[in-house]
């Protein structure tokens, strides 16, 4: 089955300091919304094999987020991370290393976390930590995930404190997930149950739902101190990207100004491009499934962001502040 | 309603043994009912074209075989011809004659646009149409007595294991099994079995994960690479096979523990020698529907050779617009017909021998020769059946020529490999064993048993885990 791209057995491994992560050297075939094949790579994240010493002269971005970043959906060659590689090395006239580090799921805690622990061995120049409002909140709901805490005002990463029960079970367990892909899909079944899919699939349309009470109360989001924390700790070579709908907390936003962090926006990138008739950036006519960002969305995110990176870039070389305006690629 | 879906299951779990307690003159209604519940799940509002055509063709029928002059007789089958051609005419090729005479209007000055309407294509309305069909014209031709139960024609009509997707069976055939309602043997019940297993195992895991790829790169082929649209159009062979013989298994294992027998509607197609044998092994049902209400009512070989390769022509684009409404299936039926015609005329009055007998080595490897070239041939036609426009069409046919290597080349001519070797071993079996039941031929009842577990758990968990694909014939 996993020959034939039917189901990729599991592709998580655990490593005592980076906690859950990928197992490397591995092919996957993925079908979400949209359809992939990849590889990842020796160094345990997706896309080319761009070791962690940096050549000389060579421009490295790494890309920090959740599934928007990892971008199961498509191929790495449609991604926006090519895109972005492949204009800035024509830009800049230099060599240009763009890093896939996106994980589904991460919040900004496990991004930092991430970073800490694994991305930084890399050595990148820029960091793009791409968040969503709800990124803020810090849940990191991972068990297996080190914890990014506050202890006497200043950020910490622990591993102390995942379930010691979860995580002997997932170490004694993962050799079995990671070579059937029968397993495979008997814990993707599990999953379903757990989020009451049981008698829907069974039911179909005899199934009748509970109405479940809409909670339409927008959530005035309380930046949490682990959030102000780390906004706070970010280096001069971090870049935050807005990717949700909403607009990111003003109190997150103001530490970021603060900070001298900046700050990019797809919100309106991609509202222009919807508006001006480019049609639902999340809309797959295949599956015909609203998701992640399909084709066209990651043109845009693509164009929009290699220009904007370029400025950054430029104005890091030359230490003089370059305005950004928002550009319709 | 679709066989691919858990619900079908728990349908057959309540209708099942409601017919086996069921006394004999309640099953035909069980069977009515449970086989316009099926049909109406998808849309209830079209049961009533399915009830419109049964009572048309009841009554024309009786009417047909009760009158002595031919002209009466005539004028009889005329109306089934055009109530039943006439609904196929209305769901299924209205938008497409107004798309396709929207430009010649334009020439000229006029817009069609006004005419054109939002029909929704009812699911398997070539499949009942065909068959209802089939009935009056065998009255007309003297060759059937209509059936005076209307309860037995309307499941015959309606008959659930096959009203979506075929086969497309003979009153003959069907008719008097509904008639006797038997319970089925234990044979039955056991090829039964193994027809819903394997048919299940086909459609799910191995046409529908090819499938999976298939839409993907056939929505957008400008995104993907030469090997990989090869790959695809290879994929889309093995999964229209896999989808349509899976569905037929299927349809014929619920027909078995019902107790009764439709007609095979595939034998291994894949493995034909040449194009004439091809389609006397896929979709059998509709084949020979063709041939004998189509190309045999236009002359057949009667009138003379060029009325012949005539006869043909039109039997297969006719054929191929029967599958879908576009000018796509006439490409496709155009080519079918085209290879038959040369293929007749290589082969002039030489029978053809639809069966292999080894006889050395050299006669193996010309017998690999002719599948593979057959094959090929018709893998080309398959590009345009799937293809949904020109454009499309188009692209493959300009990345073949402008080929650009990919990345991935490797890892898709596993995967096809693997999709392949997967359907060939079934089809190697089933040739070998000329049996689509071969797994009965193993004498250890307990692996028997093992495999069938196997292949329907894996199956149901493919089911749950991913959105069920309907039938790609469901749409003609």
């Amino acid at each position: 089955m996993n020959k034939a791209g039917i189901q990729t057995p599991s592709t998580t491994d655990f490593d005592e300091v980076i906690g859950r992560t990928r197992k490397s050297n591995v092919e996957f075939t993925m079908f979400n919304e949209g359809f992939s094949m990849g590889r990842i790579n020796q160094y345990g994240y997706l896309g080319p094999d761009y070791s962690p010493e940096k050549k000389a002269g060579t421009l490295r971005i790494a890309l920090l987020g959740d599934s928007y970043v990892e971008s199961f959906q498509l191929y790495r060659r449609d991604q926006f991370h090519s895109i972005i590689e492949a204009k800035l090395s024509q830009n800049l006239g230099m060599p240009v290393e763009v890093l896939n580090f996106g994980r589904s799921g991460f919040d900004l805690a496990d991004m930092y976390a991430y970073q800490q622990t694994f991305v930084k061995r890399f050595h990148p120049d820029l960091v793009v930590y791409f968040l969503s409002e709800a990124d803020l909140v810090c849940t990191q709901t991972d068990p297996l995930v080190p914890k990014a805490i506050v202890s006497n005002g200043k950020i910490e990463i622990t591993n102390a404190l995942m379930p010691a029960d979860y995580l002997n079970s997932f170490v004694k367990t993962k050799i079995l997930f990671q070579n059937s892909s029968i397993l495979q899909m008997l814990n993707n079944s599990r999953k379903l149950i757990k989020e009451g899919q049981l008698f829907p699939k069974l039911f179909d349309k005899f199934y009748i739902q509970k109405s479940k009470e809409a909670n339409h109360a927008k959530t005035n989001l309380k930046v949490p101190e682990v959030a102000i924390k780390i906004a706070e700790n970010f280096s001069s070579k971090v870049v935050v990207c807005n990717r949700g709908t909403e607009q990111l907390s003003q109190g997150f936003l103001y530490i970021l100004e603060s900070n001298q962090t900046p700050y990019l926006d797809l919100n309106d990138t991609l509202s222009i491009y919807t508006n001006s008739g480019g049609g639902d950036p999340f809309y797959w006519p295949v599956t015909k499934k609203q998701g992640h960002w399909n084709y066209q969305a990651h043109q845009v995110v693509g164009n929009y962001l290699s220009n904007h990176l370029e400025l950054i870039v430029r104005e890091n070389r030359d230490k003089k502040p370059i305005e950004v305006e928002p550009l319709l690629p | 309603m679709l066989f691919n879906s858990f619900i079908f299951f728990i349908f057959l779990a309540v209708v099942l043994p409601l017919y086996y307690w069921l006394p004999r003159k309640l099953r035909n209604p069980l069977l009515l009912i449970s086989s316009y519940v099926f049909y109406g799940y998808w849309d209830y509002r079209f049961t009533s074209l399915l009830a419109i055509s049964t009572i048309i063709d009841f009554f024309v029928g009786k009417k047909l075989h009760d009158s002595p002059d031919p002209k009466i007789r005539k004028r009889w089958l005329l109306l089934s011809m055009f109530s039943n051609l006439g609904i196929l005419a209305v769901f299924k090729y209205y938008g497409f004659f107004v798309s396709s005479f929207a430009p010649l209007a334009a020439i000229f000055g006029g817009n069609l646009d006004y005419l054109h309407l939002n029909i929704i294509l009812p699911v398997g309305i070539s499949f009942y149409t065909f068959q209802t069909m089939s009935y009056t014209i065998d009255i007309y031709r003297k060759r059937l007595e209509p059936t005076r139960n209307f309860i037995d024609f309307a499941v015959f009509v309606s008959f659930f294991p096959q009203l979506v997707a075929g086969p497309i069976e003979r009153a003959s055939n069907l008719l008097p099994q509904i008639a006797k309602t038997p319970l089925p043997s234990r044979s039955q019940i056991e090829k039964g079995i193994v027809l819903i297993a394997t048919g299940l195992f086909k459609k799910v895991m191995i046409g529908d994960t090819a499938g999976r790829i298939v839409d993907h790169i056939f929505t957008q082929p400008g995104l993907y690479k030469s090997p990989e649209l090869l790959a695809a159009l290879i994929l889309f062979s093995i999964q229209i096979y896999a989808d349509f013989s899976g569905y037929s298994s299927i349809a014929r294992g619920t027909a078995k523990l019902l107790g009764i027998e439709l007609m095979k509607n595939f034998e291994q197609p894949y493995l034909s020698r040449n194009i004439t044998e091809f389609w006397r092994r896929w979709h059998i049902s509709l084949s020979t529907w063709l041939r004998d209400y189509l190309y045999i009512s236009l002359g057949g070989n009667r009138k003379g050779v060029n009325r012949m390769y005539l006869n043909l022509m039109i039997t297969m684009v006719l054929g191929g617009l029967w599958h879908g409404a576009s000018w796509n299936f006439v490409i496709w039926g155009g080519l079918h017909g085209v290879y038959l015609a040369i293929h007749k005329l290589i082969l002039g009055n030489k029978k053809v021998s639809d069966q292999y007998h080894y006889t050395g080595w050299w006669s193996f490897m010309k017998f690999i020769f002719n599948i593979l070239t057959t094959f090929v041939l018709v893998l080309f036609t398959w590009l345009f059946f799937r293809a949904t426009d020109f454009h499309t069409a188009s692209i493959f046919l300009q990345k073949m020529i402008h080929w650009e290597s990919s990345e991935f080349a490797f890892r898709f001519a596993t995967i096809t490999l693997t999709f392949a070797s997967a359907m060939l071993l079934f089809d190697v079996f089933e040739y070998y064993t000329r049996s689509h039941t071969f797994l009965l031929k193993i004498r250890n009842k307990g692996v028997v048993a093992g495999i069938l577990i196997v292949l329907l758990m894996v199956s149901f968990l493919f089911m749950f885990q991913s959105e069920a694909l309907p039938f790609i014939y469901f749409q003609f």
